[in-house]
């Protein structure tokens, strides 16, 4: 067990394009998830029932994101009855949205091209990323944390909180 | 053809404690293949990547003066400022004058000039002032003859010095010639720049249609709309929307138009009379009307109140009745309509932002030796510049006004420093750390020295350039106001061309764009594949697909004789892609903060 407390990932999964199915385009809820290398950890998106084969979600999914973790995993699905098809997956390298020199809480708007089960080509996931510093709950009063919970903006600098005095 | 998609939330505001969720979407928001399919991409893309298409801004210019010199015996001066443009030849050309400010010393004059901003290009401008005469002060300004009037000062600067300072005003001083040939300063000149107020209106609509009448013999229609604004004459259009397919009660993604795209004569965004026809859409081309509606922007907004549908015409055939146009049951309805502020270029580049400039240059052998005439990296004795000099002083006299430091970093990439490995990244100026240099002279020198220094050699590779820059775009990402552009000059294909597609696709999620210019007789297949004007979206050997366009490729011999110059062909979408990226991550002019702290 990581001692260490995780950073927040938090996923916005926008869209996806050109979904195909045997080459047929899909004609209606796609859905996806994401989850980390540690495979306890994931998200779901809700089905876009009206999209097609160009879906469009805009939703948000927040995943913890321990230290060793390598890349995550978003996988494009296609809910057909009762059960779940695979469409399409994409391996996201950590190194693509953490970096050296990125700051925190820089979004990043990423594309990957989805790869099917045989590793042909299939449509692109697009999606945005960024990575929220951790909140060390046990030394901030509740209402610090409660601010800082509902700051969700793009932060510049060192992130200061809001209407109280540190 | 203009416009622009965003699917930015209506009431969410990005600065406080407010949520903020900037999304870029490239849903296509449609079913099926084939042409459709192709046709969606095409469009949405061409959409995302000229997030301001064409831009040019309509700019009004105010003067005042202070402290001019008193020529009239019994009263103070009359002052009159006149502006002018200065042509490449040197020559003046009045583009407008003020009116006459009666016994002053300090005038305020109340006539704006107007002037067309270009990004791509330097727009040199010379005020004169005059003292008029008092026996003309009651004749119309246009009519004055200016060689009758007393002459007071002269200044000049160019227009991208006005846009760039602090709210737009710049002060200059007043020089006077005096009569043995001797310059004396006397008052200053202070002009302000403003852009019309229409400049920054947009609206965002959605369109949804009901029962439209089926064009397909064997399936629903595939409907799209065009929009286009009524001139003298005919229509222009200005907006087209994806195409739906297979639906006869299609929903559209947003519709943003904005005043620019009605030119500089639509005063008032609301009261544009607008054409929208829907169509059906053809893999031929030759799509079929399936209607036509004509309303205003602000008949649009009333459909919206009212949540009214307007039905659809199309006009008939038929002899008896030759004008009449039929009613259909198909109608428009406008899901969602708001008017929304949409931040120009200037806006930005005025409250602070900066583009940084950065120079990468082909060091490689097949240039040829610089100790020959023939060599691309010949350095003429009589001063004339070879087509690396041409390209790195023509992009950066534009692109300096716009960086507040001037210090440019410069790199070579192809060539073995003396006793050194072949690099395919060292800094111009010869300096193993520091990389930056003074000024576009700057650039010059490092470059003509570094052609002493290096030996060339190969091959030609791009991405450790690229890399380079993004590493600096990274490490400015905390300050939001610096947006990076990169010119890579280069007569050669490249060995790794995966290599450099790569990169690319490393910093389409940075402030950078990358301007390439091919100099030299060389086949530039590989250029184009880069540009994404004229190719796919880049694709990196991971799989990871580019966020946006970055690259703009010109090569050097296509425009040498023509009358637009290279820089205008590489600058023209610069503003475009810098909108793009501030846009997309809901970044706003500094100025819209300072309101809202002090608010």
């Amino acid at each position: 067990m990581d001692k260490r407390t995780p950073r927040v990932l938090e996923v916005t999964v926008i869209s996806a394009e050109d979904l195909r199915i045997n080459d047929r385009s899909i004609k209606k809820n796609a859905f996806v998830v994401v989850q980390t290398d540690y495979s306890i950890n994931y998200r779901n998106t809700c089905i876009d029932t009206e999209g097609g084969s160009y879906p469009s979600w805009n939703e948000k999914l927040e995943l913890p994101l321990y230290h060793n973790v390598r890349f995550i995993r978003v996988e494009v699905q296609c809910k057909t009855g009762s059960s779940a098809r695979m469409i399409g997956e994409a391996k996201i390298p950590i190194s693509d949205f953490i970096g050296d020199y990125i700051p925190p809480h820089y979004v990043h708007f990423l594309s990957y091209r989805l790869r099917q089960r045989d590793g042909e080509r299939n449509g692109i996931v697009n999606l945005s990323v960024r990575v929220k510093v951790p909140l060390y709950r046990t030394f901030l009063p509740s209402g610090v944390q409660a601010a800082n919970e509902n700051y969700d903006g793009i932060a510049v600098g060192i992130p200061v909180s809001y209407g109280c005095t540190v | 053809m203009g416009g622009c998609l965003s699917d930015v939330r209506g009431g969410q505001e990005a600065v406080g404690g407010n949520k903020t969720d900037p999304t870029t979407t490239t849903d296509m928001g449609s079913s099926g293949g084939g042409g459709g399919t192709t046709h969606n991409d095409a469009v949405d893309f061409f959409f995302r990547s000229h997030g301001c298409h064409g831009l040019f801004s309509q700019l009004e210019l105010s003067l005042s003066a202070t402290g001019l010199r008193d020529l009239d015996v019994f009263s103070k001066s009359d002052p009159m400022a006149v502006v002018y443009a200065k042509k490449i030849d040197g020559k003046l050309e009045e583009i407008g004058r003020t009116e006459v400010i009666m016994n002053s010393l300090d005038p305020v004059w109340i006539r704006k000039v107007s002037i067309v901003y270009q990004f791509e290009i330097v727009q040199p401008l010379v005020f004169r002032v005059y003292d008029i005469d008092t026996k003309y002060l009651n004749f119309s300004v246009k009519t004055l003859k200016l060689d009758e009037q007393d002459f007071l000062g002269e200044a000049s600067c160019a227009l991208s010095e006005i846009v760039t300072k602090h709210n737009k005003s710049l002060a200059l001083k007043l020089i006077e010639r005096n009569g043995q040939g001797g310059m004396r300063h006397q008052g200053t000149l202070t002009v302000h720049a403003e852009e019309t107020v229409a400049s920054r209106q947009a609206v965002e609509m959605i369109f949804r249609c009901s029962k439209l009448d089926n064009k397909d013999l064997f399936s629903k229609s595939d409907p799209f709309l065009r929009i286009s604004r009524i001139v003298e004459g005919g229509t222009i259009p200005v907006y087209k929307t994806e195409v739906v397919k297979n639906n006869l009660n299609p929903t559209w993604k947003p519709v943003c138009l904005s005043a620019q795209q009605f030119g500089s004569k639509a005063s008032l965004l609301l009261d544009t009379p607008l054409v929208i026809e829907c169509f059906d859409f053809n893999n031929s081309g030759s799509h079929e009307l399936i209607g036509k509606i004509q309303k205003s922007v602000a008949d649009l907004e009333k459909l919206h109140l009212e949540k009214v549908g307007e039905n659809f015409r199309i006009p008939t055939s038929s002899t008896r009745k030759n004008h009449m146009k039929v009613m259909l049951k198909g109608q428009l309805f406008v899901d969602r309509f708001s008017e929304k502020t949409r931040y120009s270029f200037l806006d930005y580049i005025s409250s602070g932002f900066e583009l940084n400039f950065m120079v990468a240059v082909d060091f490689t052998a097949s240039n040829g030796n610089p100790h020959l005439p023939t060599s691309l990296h010949y350095i003429d004795p009589s001063g004339r510049l070879n087509a690396y000099q041409q390209a790195i002083f023509e992009v950066g006299e534009v692109v300096q006004f716009y960086d507040s430091d001037k210090r440019f970093p410069a790199w070579g990439f192809g060539g073995r420093p003396i006793n050194g490995v072949v690099s395919h990244c060292f800094n111009l100026n010869g300096s193993p750390s520091e990389f930056e240099v003074e000024g576009v002279n700057g650039i010059m020198s490092a470059y003509s020295s570094a052609l002493h220094n290096v030996v060339l050699a190969g091959p030609t590779l791009f991405g450790k350039v690229i890399d380079r820059a993004s590493q600096i775009a990274s490490q400015s990402l905390h300050n939001q106001t610096k947006y990076f552009v990169l010119l890579i000059i280069t007569d050669g294909v490249l060995t790794d061309l995966q290599e450099s597609i790569d990169a690319l696709v490393r910093a389409s999620d940075l402030p950078l764009s990358i301007l390439i210019v091919g100099v030299g007789g060389a086949d530039f297949t590989q250029m184009e594949i880069l540009d994404a004007d004229k190719g796919k979206r880049l694709e990196s050997s991971t799989g990871r697909i580019a966020t946006r366009d970055i690259v703009q490729f010109v090569p050097m011999r296509e425009v040498q004789g023509g009358q637009i110059s290279i820089v205008q062909s590489l600058l023209e979408e610069l503003p475009g892609q810098f909108l793009t990226y501030m846009r997309s991550r809901d970044i706003k002019p500094l100025f819209v903060n300072e309101a809202q702290t002090s608010a």
